[in-house]
């Protein structure tokens, strides 16, 4: 019963810190209708300038904390006018991929400056306890307490009383009337941005205070937690984030009380779950209010989902000519096969992994590139696939084929299952529900160390044979990967121009037309998900067995990310594309060598950059949209 | 007042508008009248700056405002109540009213408050309600008042009598009219282009994107195609 | 003249306005019905309501299909309703805008045909796009009735406003649908667009299709429907023939304002 009040306390303490996360986020949520991947970046940046000024600079701390937060202000204020202002009428999932550029730089950049490595953040209060009958609390953790507290009030009392704060929640309703009303709509939301990101910034300095450590990673667990726990309370709503955060806090210590250790990080996942398919408009959201996720201000914008991503005008006329980007996709895939023999063991590995990247933006391709939904789970099906080959034939003796198969078709069920998800949640929902299951996914592989050897991973996974013929030297293994590979794109491009294919890009367009016409809308989704999760899943077996040995990292974010990037660099939708964007991104990092630990901030900065000023991808011009004849 | 000459706008790829020209003097109520799909609405939101027309100018008091911001444009005293009235719903009946005079120093938006609640004794009534729970024909009064409230010069509205009952359509025609003897000048867009030619002093008829006939309200009301066509008979 | 669609008793609140109430109807083949009223009388919700895009809080709509079998379709969703062989096109346009004209046309019939994935998928990669090239040759038939295989591989997003109508209602077409319910056809279209569209009205007549019609302009109105039916405020004010309707003082009182009475 003790330990229960102790872990009560505790579970309080860091859920004022998960509230005040989840408000910032909650209240960028409210006026950009934007889900805002890069937030736990300025939470983690947050904690870093207070380290900075704290610790190297040596100033004060009531200094350096108030310098740290003035200068979150100030980037978020940079960040908002640069990277989501110019995309605001932009379909939804651009800004959202340009967070995730924003959100890699801000890592990078931190993590380049600082090192990978944990800092010791050392407290500036003194730590003392306060024992209350047998429960101890800490006065980190009543700061944590204090601190949400006040801010929570005083950021309610601004909102509700303030000439801005009424302002805030006008451009959060209806952002054409807010500016007929003579409200700066601009102005409001990049403040409101700014004040977000600041209250994510003191809580990274509180969790980095009571943890007495920070590290660059730090800022994606928080935000899956911000996410659940304004989900948790209803998203737009202040006050429900607070009482999402607390709960999250709460459930959280108790489960890290009575659950096997490491199966606790799970908890604000399947809380996430729960409440998404029970509950999808939060707990405490009264029905009949406006929940739904779409932009509902500003029915005079531009409409329609693709008019950034798909360059029409050019399209049109290349409509009926020749496919350029198939032709030079084709003439690449002929000379890489020509060359491979006379390429060294290192060359051949990057064509190899161009391949199973290629093929995991095949499953990006179907999902958004066709149907429009945008899921984030590639890196769950990726792990799926190479842990099913990797395990069947260690522990079971099968055969590398039947192993892949099985995989293709276990990620399959998986896909079907997030499919009917999709029922009940859309868009940016979406997006974070199936992130969280790839994160999911990754802690049970890490975790279930009797069965997928935890974070050791898997060794020895035996090279896949054709008869006599064992397929282990990397020359081989390319060829072999190129024959699936090429397999793949074929298969892709039947499905992209294919009737049904044209009715998964019809469902993305305008899903009320598309049942109107009588298309079965929920039975395209199942199979557009479970469709996007064959090809990644291929692809992962394809990984396992050349490199003979896996760990949970596949199943990691940064997969995810990476894949995304490929997809939009070489242009979503569309065959050559996924390949063109597989060549670049595994090929950039080799010509920019000499950037040595910069490659991944290069990455950010492309992906940004594309994102801006070239959302169709890269070879985008040669798109084709009629059928061939 | 206002001057429109040769307005060009897209709507996303669609050309809504294809060379509109129209004017409104001072003190005059001018009608914009034509079916669904004519461009209307269209006009006045590139009036209000947000679309931004490809071509043609826009010159209020003979200052050019294509291309300003909707709160630029509200700022010199164009002010817009929208189809469909989109009252802020989450926010108090007070709120949007105070929200009306967002940029104007507390004081005179004390003194407008009053004016709008003695114009409006119903939204007086009401000012701690929730805008969403009020009924369409308070909602359209609500709007009208947070126009108010910025004092405009001119009043642009928009369809103000969608899917109200006819006795309350009386009531906001009324309040047009009045509002317009107190000096306010009003461009009025109406589907029901009868009252509209009612209460006008001149009107526009927009078809297509395109100007089709323009005059006196009495004119218009007596021109044989739009009887025909907007009127019914 | 079969009685195709009846509808009756509908009724739909949004938050406490009553939007439609206690309306009823009839749809006979080869008949055009028109419905009436001024913008938000509840015309669109009454299309909403039968076609399934909004659940009706009451309702009967009954569908006597190809061969006499009777569906209630109250209980229905939108695919199953569409299916039946009930088209409509939207007052806002609505087409699939990153597909090519002829692409919208096929989707709109496309429920018709058995095809499933792997035969779809097979006939692109090994098939040589035969099956395909059979549905778009079926699509150019729908595009034909209302003149736009000119634009068959434009973008349909690329299309002007007389075109995208055209579009959608092609795209209705090709479900050969038993009744076809179009929300205002009209809008945005020139006189000479407006006259084809007449023309095409009267021909799927003569075919025996049951046409349901929202339409602002009366000349329109008037000289292709069958029955009128005037909404005022989510109800049903009056119904009959073009020439009753045009002189009931009632309807000219609540369609144009007490003003316009007095004009007359």
């Amino acid at each position: 019963m003790n330990l229960f009040f102790q872990q009560l306390v505790n579970g309080v303490a860091l859920g004022g810190v998960y509230a005040l996360i989840a408000i910032g986020f909650t209240l960028i949520f409210g006026v950009l209708r934007l889900l805002n991947m890069a937030h736990g970046e300025i939470y983690m940046l947050g904690a870093y300038l207070a380290y900075l000024f704290l610790t190297i600079l040596d100033l004060p701390p009531f200094v350096a904390v108030p310098l740290a937060l003035i200068a979150i202000f100030a980037i978020s204020l940079l960040v908002e006018r640069f990277a989501f202002r110019p995309l605001r009428n932009a379909p939804h999932f651009v800004p959202l991929v340009s967070t995730i550029a924003v959100s890699t730089i801000l890592l990078e950049v931190v993590r380049l400056a600082f090192g990978p490595y944990m800092f010791g953040f050392d407290s500036f209060i003194s730590t003392t306890f306060v024992r209350v009958g047998t429960i101890s609390i800490g006065s980190s953790q009543l700061m944590m307490l204090l601190l949400s507290v006040v801010l929570t009030v005083a950021l309610q009392i601004f909102l509700m009383c303030s000439q801005w704060g009424k302002a805030i929640r006008a451009v959060s309703e209806d952002v054409t009337v807010s500016g007929l009303l003579g409200i700066n709509v601009n102005r409001v939301v990049g403040v409101t941005f700014a004040i977000g990101s600041t209250l994510g910034a003191v809580a990274g300095i509180l969790v980095a205070m009571h943890f007495g450590a920070i590290y660059p990673n730090m800022g994606f667990v928080a935000l899956v937690k911000a996410f659940t726990a304004a989900i948790l309370g209803g998203m737009g709503s202040v006050p429900g984030a607070v009482i999402g955060g607390l709960m999250l806090g709460i459930v959280e210590s108790l489960g890290a009380a009575y659950l096997p250790s490491g199966f606790s990080d799970a908890v604000p996942y399947v809380a996430l779950f729960a409440v998404l398919l029970l509950r999808p408009s939060g707990l405490f959201k009264r029905a009949g209010g406006s929940d739904d996720p779409s932009h509902q201000g500003n029915p005079h914008t531009t409409g329609g989902l693709l008019d950034r991503i798909l360059p029409q005008r050019g399209a049109q006329s290349l409509a009926a000519g020749v496919d350029i980007a198939k032709l030079i996709a084709v003439a690449g895939v002929v000379a890489a096969l020509a060359i491979a023999p006379f390429l060294g063991d290192y060359a051949l590995r990057i064509l190899i992994t161009i391949v199973v990247y290629a093929m995991m933006a095949l499953g990006t391709n179907v999902i958004l590139g066709l149907a429009g939904q945008l899921s984030l789970s590639h890196a769950a099906f990726f792990a799926i696939g190479a842990y099913s080959s990797a395990l069947l034939t260690t522990h079971y003796g099968l055969d590398a084929w039947s192993a892949m198969a099985v995989g293709a078709m276990l990620a399959a069920a998986a896909g079907a299952l997030i499919s009917l998800v999709t029922f009940r949640v859309r868009g940016y929902y979406l997006a974070l529900v199936t992130l969280a299951f790839a994160e999911l996914v990754r802690i049970i592989i890490g975790h279930w160390n009797s069965f997928t050897g935890g974070m050791m991973g898997v060794r020895a996974i035996p090279a896949p044979r054709i008869g006599p013929w064992v397929i282990d030297s990397p020359l081989s293994f390319f060829y072999l990967s190129a024959v699936i590979g090429v397999i793949g794109l074929a298969v892709y491009d039947a499905i992209a121009y294919s009737v049904k294919g044209r009715a998964l890009i019809a469902l993305r367009d305008d899903e009320v037309a598309a049942s109107a016409s009588g298309l079965g809308v929920q039975r395209l989704k199942i199979v557009a998900f479970t469709l996007s999760a064959v090809f990644p899943a291929i692809g992962g077996s394809l990984m396992a067995h050349y490199y003979s040995a896996i760990t949970p990292d596949l199943a990691a974010m940064n997969e995810t990310v990476t894949v995304l990037v490929i997809a939009v660099i070489g242009g979503l939708g569309s065959a050559a594309g996924a390949l063109f964007g597989s060549v670049i991104v595994n090929l950039l990092p080799e010509l920019f060598r000499n950037l040595g630990d910069y490659r991944v901030l290069a990455y950010g900065v492309i992906l940004f950059v594309t994102v801006l000023y070239q959302p169709g991808g890269v070879f985008s011009i040669s798109r084709r949209l009629a059928w061939r004849a | 007042m206002l001057k429109i000459e040769g307005l060009v706008t897209y709507y996303g790829r669609v050309r809504a508008l294809a060379g509109v020209s129209l004017q409104v003097a001072r003190d005059e109520i001018v009608t914009l009248i034509g079916s669904n799909g004519a461009g209307k609405s269209t006009t006045l939101m590139t009036i209000s700056g947000v679309l931004k027309p490809t071509e043609g100018s826009i010159a209020f008091e003979g200052r050019p405002i294509a291309g300003l911001a909707p709160h630029e444009v509200a700022r010199l005293g164009v002010v817009q109540v929208p189809e469909g009235r989109h009252i802020l719903r989450g926010l108090t009946v007070a709120e949007n009213l105070d929200l009306g005079g967002f940029v104007r120093s507390a004081e005179k938006r004390r003194t407008s408050l009053a004016r709008v609640y003695e114009l409006l004794p119903r939204l007086a009534e009401r000012r701690d309600q929730l805008g969403g729970t009020l009924s369409g024909g308070e909602q359209q009064m609500l709007a009208i008042g947070r126009a108010l409230m910025a004092q405009p010069r001119l009043l642009i509205l928009d369809e103000p009598s969608l899917g109200l009952a006819p006795r309350i359509i009386e009531q906001i025609f009324e309040l047009i009219r009045n509002l317009n003897k107190a000096g306010t000048t009003i461009l009025l867009v109406e589907q029901n282009a009868a009252m509209a030619l009612e209460i006008a002093d001149r009107g526009y008829v927009l078809e297509t994107g395109y100007i089709v006939a323009e005059g006196s309200a009495a004119m218009l009301r007596q021109n044989d195609s739009v009887r025909r066509a907007y009127l019914g008979l | 003249m079969a009685d195709l669609l009846t509808v009756r008793h509908v009724h739909k609140s949004f938050a406490g306005l009553k939007a439609v109430q206690d309306i009823s109807l009839d749809v006979h083949a080869g008949a055009v019905t028109a419905v009436i009223g001024p913008n938000g009388a509840g015309k669109t919700t009454l299309f909403n309501c039968i076609t399934g895009v909004t659940k009706p809080d009451l309702a009967e709509i009954t569908l006597t299909g190809r061969g006499g079998a009777r569906s209630e379709l109250g209980a229905l969703d939108v695919e199953r309703i569409a299916r039946l062989g009930i088209a409509r096109t939207f007052q806002q346009v609505r087409l699939f805008d990153s597909l090519s004209v002829i692409d919208n046309v096929v989707l709109g019939g496309f429920y018709r045909h058995a095809f499933g994935w792997w035969a779809a998928v097979g006939d692109r990669l090994i098939g040589g796009g035969r099956r395909h090239r059979a549905l778009r040759a079926a699509a150019m038939n729908a595009l034909e009735r209302v003149a736009l295989t000119r634009q068959a591989f434009e973008l349909a997003g690329n299309l002007d406003h007389g075109n995208r109508r055209r579009a959608e209602i092609a795209r209705a077409l090709a479900a050969d649908p038993l009744v076809l319910l179009l929300d205002e056809p009209a809008a945005g279209m020139n006189r000479v667009e407006t006259d084809q569209l007449m023309a095409l009205l009267r021909d799927l007549r003569c075919d025996g299709m049951g046409i349901v019609l929202i339409e602002h302009d009366m000349k329109l109105v008037m000289q292709v429907s069958d029955r009128i039916y005037v909404m005022d405020h989510g109800e049903l004010l009056t119904s009959g023939a073009p020439d009753s309707v045009a002189v009931d003082p009632r309807v000219i009182e609540a369609y144009l304002g007490k003003a316009a009475a007095s004009l007359c």
